[in-house]
């Protein structure tokens, strides 16, 4: 059977086309122009991932709220941020409010399906529990990668699909140095090179946020990132 | 002209002030004087008619003799020394007894004696002796005296200068002194007569032998003639009449002075010191200073002229005035003589004390005036200047921070307001800025929703499949919308990087590892130019190294995009007491005067437009950036030519980001 993605979005154009996007994948997609109308309909059906886009109409915290409903309905949702602003990534993501990525509608519709399917491919890993697993570990470190799942130390990182395609490209090499261009190619984002530094500040942080001795992560000023070897 | 210069200026026509007391003082000297004279003319008037009175009841007070002999009371003590300077009757008034004035006799009272002055035009030489018998054949005067007594006769003549010889030829007995004194036109007798008789009339003659056996020439006339002189009861009345520190004078009516009483009062309009100054200055120009001239005699002249009250004479020296009046005295309506009084005056009427305490405070307050509007006339324009410095570093500071170190004046007056006017106008630049700065951000942030549905819709496009020339048509769509995206990034760049150094972490880090670091990395972008490194071997600072690389990379931009590519790229980092600076020069076209502090405003770019520099439009934010980062790391940036002209050199001076608390 195939899933179902629902859209939030109130700018008809935008919705429209990530449906007939998303739709080309064989998904079941709605989309949905507010809050209200995805509420009514997720009462009869919860969808399998939800993209909805932050800045919905005249209610700024619109969306937010939205996901805090569906995270107390379903926990293991995915859930996908959208937002007009590179800036806001910073402010949403430091709310905690457990979405699996934040985004910003810059971003072009391949990039943005392949993190539909990268959250699909994770769904059907943590269902298989047996299956094989891509495990790379590294000191602490131990990433999963078909469950897109991190730990440090055995405590669970709670990163973005952003966030932790980031930590595998650095992770993967450890010592070489990745270029901030390079990294963007692998976290499937085009930003500024401004907002790849705060993606890795807020990875730092979330690791940071378990043990406070996280190092593994050098800034190598003028050529880009790499992880300790 | 400076404002100051233009107040005291203005204040100066004040000193119209004191020149218009000067003309009140002078108007005022002129009515007090008039008082005085008419004073004078009513005391003299008064003294006119008791004279007048007087000689009616006894008109032998004042004898009509025309014909007489004058003998005025002259003040002077004379000597007998046969000179004539200590006479008051000049020679040109002496009595000429003779048609051609050969003889010619003075007589004077002088403490209460008579003298007399003969003086006898007798060039040829021929004297002797009064007592010797060759006399009778020599030249000689021949003097008659009538007094109460009788008739006296006396020889006068004298060898040689000295002592005078007398003879007596008859009559009472009279003792006489004198002085005969030769010159070259004559002879000169001088001689004082006794006062224990008074004398009635006088006889004159002079014999002239100028050789033996020629017959003698004699002058004047051994007739009697009488001695005009004042009777004592008159002098004594004009004494009583004479008013005190006075002096009265009676005199003929040719002007001859027959008596003389009283005195001035030395202390009269005596002035001192400074005031003398103000007599200096004040005092009436027109006031005769011929000391030589008596009064009596100025008004004598004016006797044959016409009536004439009053005439004022400087004595002393200038330091003190004398007021003549003069009165005619008439008899059966026929002038006997006249009365002139006198009296001492200070020459400025006005050098009273309190008159001139007033004029000096008046002067003091206008000082006073000019000393204050002076001092207010500073106040001002150190105002005036104050707000305008304050303008000035407003708008050196630009933009939105223009309004933000500008105090405005609280007071209630024209400047006030005026700095009020600028503090609004600032603010509204201010405002005027933060919304054009805000208006790239809203623009940008509006522009995202039209340009994502753009691309989604192209990438649905794509999806879709398409034809070779429809793909190529996609190709250019996508193109432009990339190039639209850049564009709206980049407007909407700068408020997200004011928020990023903001909210930027500092921590410890080695800024000349950083350097070096970044250093590698730039010199392959700069190729074919050369980078040069100068850094000491490790350096520890506080801050945000991202931010750091930001403003270094665009710097080492900003330099590539002036920098020949034969040209040098300079990095420098120093240590100092104040901090560190970060220096970043570059060969290459120069900055234009009085550009370098605008460089660092947001939207203020130098490089030429065109499409070879890049997708995205050069909005002037990167020295911008520089400068944001500078000032979080409390420091500052700066651009300057280089000394030797081959460049441009940016530098940063930087302390660290201050640490937090607690």
């Amino acid at each position: 059977m195939s899933r179902t993605i629902a859209i939030v979005e109130d700018e008809p154009a935008i919705r429209d086309n990530y449906v007939d996007a998303l739709k080309r994948y064989g998904y079941q997609v709605h989309g949905f122009g507010s809050r209200r109308e995805a509420r009514a309909a997720f009462a009869l059906r919860l969808p399998d991932l939800v993209i909805i886009d932050v800045g919905l109409g005249d209610e700024p915290e619109g969306g937010f709220d939205l996901c805090r409903e569906l995270r107390t309905r379903a926990p293991t949702l995915p859930i996908l941020f959208l937002t007009a602003r590179d800036a806001d990534i910073d402010v949403i993501s430091g709310l905690r409010l457990g979405a699996d990525d934040y985004l910003s509608k810059d971003l072009s519709l391949p990039q943005l399906t392949a993190r539909v399917t990268a959250l699909f491919r994770r769904i059907d890993a943590l269902r298989a529990p047996a299956a094989r697993e891509t495990v790379l570990s590294l000191r602490g470190l131990r990433l999963e990668l078909e469950r897109m799942h991190v730990t440090w130390n055995g405590e669970s990182v709670p990163l973005t699909v952003t966030e932790f395609w980031i930590v595998h490209a650095l992770a993967r090499h450890p010592g070489h140095v990745r270029s901030r261009e390079q990294l963007m190619r692998e976290a499937e984002v085009v930003v500024d090179e401004a907002t790849i530094t705060s993606h890795i500040k807020r990875v730092r942080k979330k690791f940071e946020a378990i043990d406070p001795s996280f190092d593994e992560v050098d800034t190598v000023h003028g050529a880009g990132y790499r992880w300790r070897p | 002209m400076r404002l100051r210069a233009k107040l005291v200026l203005l204040a100066s026509a004040a000193l119209a002030l004191p020149a218009v007391g000067l003309l009140l003082v002078r108007e005022l000297e002129a009515q007090l004087r008039r008082g005085q004279e008419a004073q004078q003319a009513a005391t003299l008037g008064v003294m006119a008619r008791a004279l007048e009175g007087a000689l009616r009841r006894d008109p032998g007070l004042l004898p009509l003799a025309p014909a007489g002999i004058g003998a005025p009371t002259q003040a002077a003590v004379i000597r007998i020394d046969g000179f004539d300077d200590d006479w008051e009757t000049p020679s040109d008034r002496a009595l000429a007894l003779d048609p051609e004035g050969h003889l010619r006799l003075r007589a004077a009272f002088s403490e209460d004696a008579l003298h007399l002055m003969i003086e006898v035009a007798d060039s040829s030489r021929l004297r002797a002796e009064a007592g010797q018998p060759e006399a009778q054949y020599t030249d000689r005067v021949e003097l008659d005296i009538e007094t109460a007594a009788g008739r006296t006769r006396l020889r006068l003549a004298n060898s040689a200068p000295g002592a005078l010889s007398v003879h007596p030829l008859g009559g009472p007995p009279l003792r006489l002194m004198g002085e005969w004194q030769e010159d070259a036109r004559g002879y000169r007798i001088e001689l004082r007569l006794p006062t224990a008789e008074p004398v009635l009339a006088l006889g004159l003659q002079a014999v002239d032998h100028a050789r033996p056996g020629v017959p003698a020439q004699r002058y004047g006339s051994t007739a009697l003639r009488p001695l005009r002189s004042a009777a004592p009861a008159l002098v004594e009345a004009l004494r009583a009449l004479c008013p005190p520190r006075h002096v009265c004078e009676l005199l003929e009516p040719d002007g001859a002075r027959l008596i003389a009483v009283g005195a001035l009062a030395a202390d009269d309009g005596q002035v001192s010191g400074w005031r003398r100054l103000f007599t200096a200055v004040l005092g009436d120009s027109r006031d005769e200073h011929d000391a030589q001239q008596t009064a009596a005699d100025a008004l004598g002249e004016a006797a044959v002229d016409g009536p004439d009250s009053a005439r004022w004479r400087r004595i002393d020296g200038g330091n003190r005035l004398e007021l003549a009046g003069r009165e005619p005295l008439r008899m059966n309506d026929e002038i006997r003589g006249s009365l002139v009084l006198r009296q001492a005056s200070a020459a400025l009427l006005l050098a009273d004390r309190a008159l001139l305490r007033v004029l000096l405070a008046s002067l003091a307050v206008i000082l006073l005036l000019a000393g204050l509007l002076y001092l207010f006339a500073g106040r001002l324009s150190l105002r005036i200047r104050r707000l305008s410095e304050q303008a000035e570093a407003a708008l050196a500071r630009g933009g939105a921070d223009a309004a933000r170190g500008f105090v405005r004046s609280q007071s209630t007056d024209e400047l006030g307001e005026l700095s009020r006017s600028f503090g609004t106008l600032l603010d509204e630049v201010a405002g005027y800025t933060d919304y054009l700065r805000s208006l790239a951000a809203t623009l940008s942030h509006e522009l995202h929703t039209p340009l994502a549905v753009v691309r989604g819709s192209l990438d649905n496009l794509e999806a879709q499949g398409l034809t070779a020339p429809s793909s190529v048509y996609l190709e250019r769509a996508r193109q432009g919308s990339e190039r639209l995206a850049a564009i709206v990034r980049a407007m909407g760049e700068s408020s997200r990087i004011e928020r990023a150094i903001a909210s930027a972490e500092p921590e410890d880090f080695d800024l000349a590892a950083l350097l070096r670091g970044c250093a590698e990395g730039y010199r392959e972008l700069l190729s074919p130019r050369r980078l040069t490194v100068t850094a000491p071997q490790s350096l520890g600072f506080h801050g945000a190294p991202d931010l750091i690389v930001q403003a270094l990379d665009k710097l080492i931009d900003n330099a590539r995009g002036f920098c020949p590519a034969e040209g040098e790229v300079r990095l420098q980092l120093d240590v100092g007491p104040g901090g560190v600076t970060l220096r970043v020069a570059n060969t290459g076209p120069q900055l234009a005067a009085g550009r370098s502090e605008r460089l660092f405003d947001p939207l203020v770019s130098q490089r030429p437009r065109g499409a070879a520099h890049s997708a995205a439009p050069h909005l002037g934010l990167g020295l911008h950036i520089v400068r944001l980062v500078a000032e979080r790391h409390a420091g500052s940036a700066r651009a300057a030519n280089l000394e030797d002209g081959s460049g441009v050199e940016f530098s940063l001076a930087l302390r660290g980001m201050p640490r937090p608390r607690g």
